[in-house]
């Protein structure tokens, strides 16, 4: 069991890497319009992206999302990330600490605060909560000096997975009890299907601080767990889930805390229409991964790039800063507009 | 003046049959939903039951008779061949599937219950072929009455109508039949 949580780890990162595993179906940012600002014509230079994380200044509204950790090979891929997190000042996520609980010589994988000063976000599965007590997924979070606990929740890729864990009848009880035990802030993300309206209401009555929307439209986990095992029987979800832009606009009408959009974020154009609409923070998994090849410098090129990107669209919408960008109007096209109307999401309060 | 009517009549005809056309084609389109994924789903895949209750009167007395049976139908033929009888036999003894024989223009329902064939006739806009466990919980969740025609793709796709009911947070027929959806078709382009 221990050793099987840490090789499927590097399973899981050879096969993202070595195959297509994104959705087909897109993000739904396409869909969204923002109507740039009327005022005086803004340049690339006066544009100011650092905003507040946590409640933390940081130095653009991305961050790295959760992604590994728990294999003596991925220790070396989290340093890389922690490196070019500290070089933006943006944070990170670590792949599920699972592993460190199970076999504490793996903590070291995840202790990149031992080498960088940043914002670091802890990781568990929802299904694993019933395995331990809050006590230890505290004492996990203060081994890595974690500021903050992701839960992953992800019934589609364990139905995809032959060894997945479906006993999810006490997950939403596990996560309330949890939130109210420990002295972390706990964050709800999916890992790429996306979570509703219905979802989001049940997680605004708990002590739970913020929700990643981790929905459709970036890396697809059914796709790379039907890498792993092929089984025809599980072809027929593929393309399951709510896109990134619904999943947010879902959460935001009905969620008062803190939100972010993770799930196949891929420009600058996603991020700045994503944080418009009230997203705190944007996620982002694979392409890190992907420019990982080129170690750091590979990774602090894309999210330079990618920095770079958001600029030059807040400028050409006349936004200087994040809060003037939170107050841009927008519009939503069809065939999104449509599908909010008949899920009922009232557009009012987003912001 | 005749003549006229004549011609009216057949229009009408005409018309008749376009509307019917029509309205099989809304069905059609009409049932192209997608389900909202539930991410936090409140239940164990395990406790998921498919069975479903079919209440009806047995043979041609008034009593009426539930009994829970799988919520797919197999499709024979209306002239049940050999090879269908052997089906069928087989079929009693696996599982509570309902099935139904078509002709070409009715569609009756048979229910295996102890040992008597109780039938029952079909709309025929209510029942929705199933490709896989996908379609079925589709058809399910229109109030229609999913059917395969291959006997053995029936553990196929009820092991997948269950994967469909655990991502949609149902823990049977009836709260599947009222789970999140979009209408497809009622998007704009
Ligand atoms: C290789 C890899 C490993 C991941 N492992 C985890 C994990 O352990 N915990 C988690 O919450 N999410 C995990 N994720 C999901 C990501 O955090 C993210 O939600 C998802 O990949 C969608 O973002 P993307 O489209 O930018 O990749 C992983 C993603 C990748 C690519």
């Amino acid at each position: 069991m221990k050793n099987q949580t840490s090789s499927r780890k590097l399973e899981h990162i050879n096969l993202s890497l070595n195959n297509n595993v994104q959705f087909k179906i897109s993000n739904q940012f396409e869909n969204i319009s923002l109507l740039p600002k009327n005022s005086k014509t803004i340049v690339q230079s006066e544009v100011d992206i650092s905003t507040l994380f946590l409640g933390r200044k940081v130095g653009a509204p991305i961050f790295i999302s959760a992604m590994t950790g728990g294999h003596e090979k991925t220790f070396q891929i989290n340093k890389n990330l922690a490196e070019a997190a500290d070089e933006f000042n943006i944070p990170m996520g670590l792949g599920s600490q699972r592993a460190m609980i199970e076999n504490s010589n793996l903590a070291y994988t995840y202790d990149v605060k031992k080498y960088y000063d940043i914002i670091l976000l802890g990781n568990i599965g929802i299904a694993q909560l019933a395995n331990y007590k809050s006590s230890q997924i505290e004492r996990m979070l203060d081994e890595v000096h974690a500021d903050a606990l992701c839960v992953h929740t992800n019934p589609a890729q364990e139905i995809a997975q032959p060894e997945g864990n479906l006993g999810f009848k006490n997950a939403f009880a596990n996560l309330k009890s949890l939130a109210d035990a420990i002295d972390y802030k706990v964050i709800l993300k999916e890992v790429g299907n996306g979570i509703s309206k219905e979802v989001a209401e049940k997680v605004n009555r708990t002590k739970v601080y913020g929700i990643d929307t981790g929905g459709a439209g970036g890396t697809n986990w059914i796709a790379i767990e039907l890498f792993r095992n092929y089984s025809h029987d599980m072809d027929f979800i593929k393309e399951w889930g709510i896109p990134t832009a619904q999943s947010l606009i879902e959460i935001k009408s009905v969620f008062k805390r803190s939100v972010t959009a993770t799930g196949g974020i891929r420009t600058g154009s996603d991020v700045v229409k994503a944080i418009s609409l009230g997203a705190e923070s944007c996620g982002i998994a694979m392409p890190m991964l992907k420019a990982n090849k080129h170690g750091s410098n590979g990774i602090k090129h894309y999210i330079a790039r990618l920095i770079d990107d958001i600029k030059h669209e807040m400028s050409l919408l006349n936004c200087a800063s994040i809060e003037e960008l939170k107050s841009l109007k927008f519009t939503i096209n069809a065939p999104l507009s449509d599908v909010l109307k008949q899920r009922n999401i009232d557009l009012n309060h987003l912001r | 003046m005749q003549k006229n009517t004549r011609l009216n009549s057949g229009h009408l005809r005409q018309n008749r049959e376009s509307n019917k056309l029509i309205n099989l084609l809304i069905m059609h389109m009409n049932s192209d939903i997608k389900f909202i994924h539930c991410a936090i789903p409140n239940i164990n895949f395990n406790d998921i039951s498919i069975l479903q209750k079919m209440t009806f009167y047995a043979g041609n007395s008034q009593k009426r008779v539930s009994i829970n049976c799988s919520p797919l139908a197999l499709q024979v033929s209306f002239n049940p061949d050999l090879d269908n009888r052997l089906k069928l036999i087989k079929l009693k003894k696996t599982t509570g599937i309902s099935l139904f024989l078509s002709s070409k223009n009715t569609k009756i329902l048979f229910i295996l219950h102890k040992n008597n064939i109780i039938k029952k006739r079909l709309n025929s806009l209510s029942i929705i072929k199933s490709e896989d466990g996908l379609d079925a919980a589709k058809a399910i969740r229109l109030k229609q009455l999913p059917f395969l025609n291959d006997i053995n793709k029936i553990n196929l796709i009820e092991k997948q109508l269950k994967v469909v009911m655990f991502l949609t947070n149902s823990k049977n027929i009836t709260q599947l039949a009222r789970a999140p959806i979009i209408h497809l078709n009622n998007l704009t382009k």
